[in-house]
């Protein structure tokens, strides 16, 4: 077993206090992390992504109004008051930060990672994004122009990244399961997949 | 002075949280999505960082 983190320990002392007070129950603590981590998660971002890639009609509608899918679609866990999907190309990259604190599209990508709340990378991403996404594996060329989002008031941003080569033969379901969290982010560039029995 | 950006997406008002947190009230504002090239935050070339700013973080310029 490891040691609990200060901030670990901070929070178990938070929530402890104000169960005491009457002010929370330890059900509705267990309900927040049962939504997140079992029913609200990247899967819901990924099906959008891989409905957008086989779908041209579905696609533009996204990309000019990813609000009232997401609501017609129903997904849980709040904070898409309004969506705005940014597509990458092989011209655009996109990335997407909270330089204020950790603003992140809950209902699509379910909870943030670690390091999206980090202070250097919320810095560095606005003011050097090549290097950062070096760092994190997405080697870009000159060519291509990088554009940040930041998160600072209620839009919260999705990207979609680009379809990977060879995936020409899979379903809408199986393009799903290729999209990662990171891509939808923009800190991951999709690669492509070896197709069983095509020599390449 | 401020940096020279491109509106590229209007999104209506919002609460405006430079009241409300303060417990002055919702004050809806404008929020734009402003485009600012990295030639003129940075000085550096290649890249664009696109904030959202409420109206009153911002000041009309001759185009």
């Amino acid at each position: 077993m490891s040691e609990e983190s200060p901030q670990a320990i901070r929070a178990e002392a938070l929530e402890s206090i104000l169960i005491e007070k009457g002010l929370l129950t330890a059900k509705a603590v267990d309900d927040v992390i049962a939504l997140y981590s079992e029913r609200v998660g990247p899967l819901n971002g990924a099906r959008l992504v891989a409905r957008a890639w086989v779908d041209p009609q579905f696609k533009k509608q996204l990309l000019t109004d990813a609000t009232s899918i997401v609501e017609s679609l129903g997904f849980e866990g709040g904070q898409v008051e309004k969506l705005v999907v940014v597509e990458n190309t092989d011209k655009v990259h996109n990335a997407v930060v909270c330089t204020l604190c950790s603003c992140y599209p809950w209902a699509v990508l379910g909870l943030p990672p670690k390091w999206y709340k980090d202070p250097a990378y919320r810095s560095r991403i606005v003011m050097e994004p090549r290097q950062v996404l070096a760092e994190m594996g997405v080697g870009l060329g000159s060519n291509v122009e990088i554009q940040v989002w930041d998160s600072s008031a209620e839009i919260r941003y999705m990207v979609l990244p680009v379809r990977p080569p060879g995936t020409q033969n899979l379903n809408e379901e199986q393009l799903a399961e290729l999209v990662t969290r990171d891509s939808m982010i923009g800190v991951e560039v999709l690669v492509g997949v070896e197709v069983p029995g095509e020599a390449s | 002075m401020g940096k020279r950006g491109e509106i590229v997406m209007y999104h209506s008002g919002w609460v405006f949280p430079d009241t409300n947190a303060h417990g002055k009230g919702e004050n809806p504002k404008h929020l734009y999505t402003v485009r600012f090239s990295s030639e003129v935050l940075w000085n550096k070339p290649g890249f664009a960082v696109c904030i959202d700013l409420f109206e009153p973080y911002l000041e009309s310029v001759d185009v």
